[in-house]
């Protein structure tokens, strides 16, 4: 028993020892990032960090904060097919964005969309979102 | 138009209620991480957040009159008009 704690301490040296090492001989230094924080009407705060210094963004680029419930998105809406009630006519006109995956073709029309700002759906079996 | 799965998990996108150059920042319910469409990018890139650096790829899609897609898809589901 007693001369395993030596041993353990010897390891736990080692492992340090090689941390420092290699700390010593970084040559790239990041420069120090301070947090940026974005507050939205509810008081919710969105860290950017990453989007300032990583992709440029500027802080007072980001507008409304309206938060996060201000405009619920539209989950797994029913579609209506060419037989059911208030399906468009064919001559109506509105634009939509469509989409298929294999056989399962839809519409949505831009108003829709918008109001909602992005519907989730599964189409075929791949998940997406929509969003315009 | 987006894919919304990552690593086998699939997001719930929403609005953040924050709009970047006039576009709208989404955000995912499960991790709360910004997800926005960069010039140029043909994506949605994770801005901040757990998914900070990945991306969602954009999936084909028309923007036509609907006259013009029924025509060519009859058998299309439509979202019904609010």
């Amino acid at each position: 028993m007693t001369r395993h704690v030596p041993f353990a301490l010897l390891l736990v040296m080692v492992a340090s020892g090689f941390t420092a090492c290699s700390f010593s001989e970084t040559n790239i230094v990041e420069p120090p990032r301070n947090r940026i924080v974005i507050v939205d009407v509810d008081d919710k705060e969105w860290d950017v960090t990453s989007a300032v210094y990583d992709y440029d963004m500027a802080v007072d680029g980001f507008h409304h904060g309206l938060g996060k419930d201000a405009i619920p998105p539209l989950l797994a809406p029913s579609l209506i097919s060419v037989d059911d009630e208030g399906f468009p006519k064919p001559e109506e006109s509105f634009p939509v964005v469509g989409t298929g995956v294999g056989d399962d073709v839809r519409a949505y029309g831009i108003r829709d969309i918008r109001r909602f700002e992005v519907v989730d759906e599964v189409i075929g079996d791949a998940p997406v979102a929509v969003a315009y | 138009m987006y894919g919304r799965e990552i690593d086998g998990k699939v997001l719930t996108l929403a609005s953040s209620g924050w709009t970047y150059d006039d576009l709208f920042i989404l955000y995912d319910y499960e991790t709360e991480s910004m997800w926005y469409e960069l010039p140029g990018t043909n994506a949605l890139t994770c801005i901040a957040g757990f998914y900070v650096g990945r991306q969602l790829a954009s999936l084909a899609s028309e923007y036509v009159w609907w006259e013009t897609w029924f025509n060519k898809h009859p058998n299309t589901l439509v979202l019904p008009r609010g």
